[in-house]
């Protein structure tokens, strides 16, 4: 029979897998950009006809700007959250373990001298579940911003269309840059909501294990 | 796990061992605590996995605090991968190991305890009412290891050294050394890299008033036997895997 992952094993993948997740969306930012460059080139040459385009392209630059420092933060706090991850485990494992002690020693004459042990660690813990509720929160907060900045990209997108059509000589060019714009920013939102799964396993386990 | 006083006069020596409860999988160890009045030293204290066991024997004897030194004879893990563990019963104890290890016994999970780095050449330790020597045991097997001489017990802790695989429950002591020395042939000639390491230990410890000669796995020997493992040891290959 398989056995249930342990609440630190679901917290450790999980923070490793936002982590791999967001760092596809990194990718997806940096074609963006790159995308945006080809898109202001075209509507140079366009002139006239294009000029509705320039303000699109100056937000897709923007977006993909903010996305890939929204990226940077959440790859730093999904390693803090990791490596809180493994000191918590740390901490509740030797807490075990000096339950195991203070149980099997409970009749010898020097068992009261592990009270301040037991104390301490009751103490780290507490300090280890703060600063994890802490991270992810934090961590919460920026996947919501990445979906902030990533919501105007299908209006503009539609709009992209509109000015394409207007763009005589280069409407398909600008078409597919419209349509790369909303394959890209559908990719993000969707490796986005899995990270948002990744981080709802976790408060899930974490809410298990203080309901047990 | 068994408890055994080897020495009771003035201070103590206890050896910790033979823990029934410890997973079969993992290899037997013998822990030992040298307690003073002042000092109390864990001489190879153990896995993580002897841990809860070692230290409930542990206080049979003395409160955590009069805890005050950790001794890692090398980086192994059966040897201190419970250093972790120790830190947070003794957040103001020092660790003394060999100084060529101390950025990997960081690895089990130490970030406060003092390391008091023992140079190639050995030292001592100060317990009050005896000082224990660090005797050089370098390649004996790791490449920076020592063992501990106690000159008024007349007990050397011998780690690696005299060690054997036994199954689960054999005796503390050495009751019949030819008998024995199957026991320890394999360990001896796979686990000691290096003849030439092998002879100059034998040669100085061959110097010391040894009563018991304690490894860190297996039986103990007393009285006779601790020449005639020595004169084992001596004619014995090592190194042989290549």
């Amino acid at each position: 029979m398989k056995r249930k992952p342990r609440a630190e094993e679901v917290i450790l993948v999980s923070a490793a897998t936002i982590t791999s997740e967001l760092s596809e969306v990194s990718r997806i930012a940096r074609e963006m950009s790159l995308g945006v460059m080809n898109a202001k080139a075209i509507s140079h040459r366009a002139g006239d006809a294009a000029r509705g385009f320039q303000p699109i392209t100056d937000f897709i630059d923007e977006m993909a700007r903010e996305v890939t420092q929204l990226v940077k933060r959440i790859g730093a706090e999904a390693l803090t959250l990791s490596r809180l991850a493994v000191a918590r485990s740390h901490v509740e494992d030797t807490r075990s373990r000096y339950r195991q002690v203070r149980e099997a020693s409970a009749q010898l004459p020097n068992a009261a001298s592990l009270a301040t042990v037991a104390e301490r660690l009751q103490s780290q813990s507490e300090s280890y579940r703060k600063r994890f509720q802490q991270s992810l929160r934090t961590l919460g907060g920026l996947l919501d911003d990445i979906r902030r900045s990533t919501r105007g990209a299908q209006v503009i997108s539609s709009t992209s269309r509109v000015e394409a059509s207007r763009a005589t000589g280069f409407t398909d060019t600008l078409e597919v840059v419209a349509d790369n714009l909303e394959k890209a920013t559908d990719k993000i939102r969707s490796r986005v909501n899995d990270c948002q799964n990744r981080l709802n396993d976790i408060c899930y386990v974490l809410a298990s294990e203080e309901g047990a | 796990m068994k408890t055994e006083i080897l020495h009771d006069e003035g201070y103590r020596w206890v050896m910790f061992g033979r823990d029934p409860d410890k997973p079969e999988s993992i290899i037997d160890t013998n822990q030992y605590m040298v307690s003073g009045s002042q000092r109390t030293v864990l001489l190879d204290p153990g896995g993580i996995e002897v841990f809860a066991a070692m230290l409930t024997s542990v206080l049979q004897f003395v409160r955590v605090e009069q805890i005050t030194d950790l001794f890692a004879s090398h980086q192994d893990p059966d040897i201190i991968s419970s250093l972790g563990l120790w830190e947070q019963a003794l957040p103001h104890a020092r660790l003394h190991t060999p100084w060529l290890w101390e950025g990997f016994l960081r690895h089990f999970g130490s970030r406060n305890i003092e390391f008091c780095a023992i140079g190639d050449e050995g030292g001592e330790l100060e317990l009050g009412e005896v000082t224990l020597q660090f005797i050089p045991a370098h390649y004996l097997h790791a490449s920076g290891n020592f063992h501990v001489y106690d000159p008024q017990a007349k007990i050397l802790m011998s780690g690696d050294v005299g060690a054997a695989l036994e199954p689960p429950g054999a005796p503390l002591f050495v009751d019949d050394f030819d008998a024995h020395t199957e026991k320890m042939k394999l360990f001896h000639q796979r686990w000691m890299p290096s003849d030439r390491a092998k002879q100059n230990w034998i040669d100085r410890v061959r110097k010391l008033d040894i009563a018991i000669l304690a490894p860190q796995h297996g039986r103990l020997f007393r009285g006779d036997d601790v020449q005639r493992f020595l004169d084992w040891f001596e004619k014995l290959p090592v190194g042989i895997a290549v």
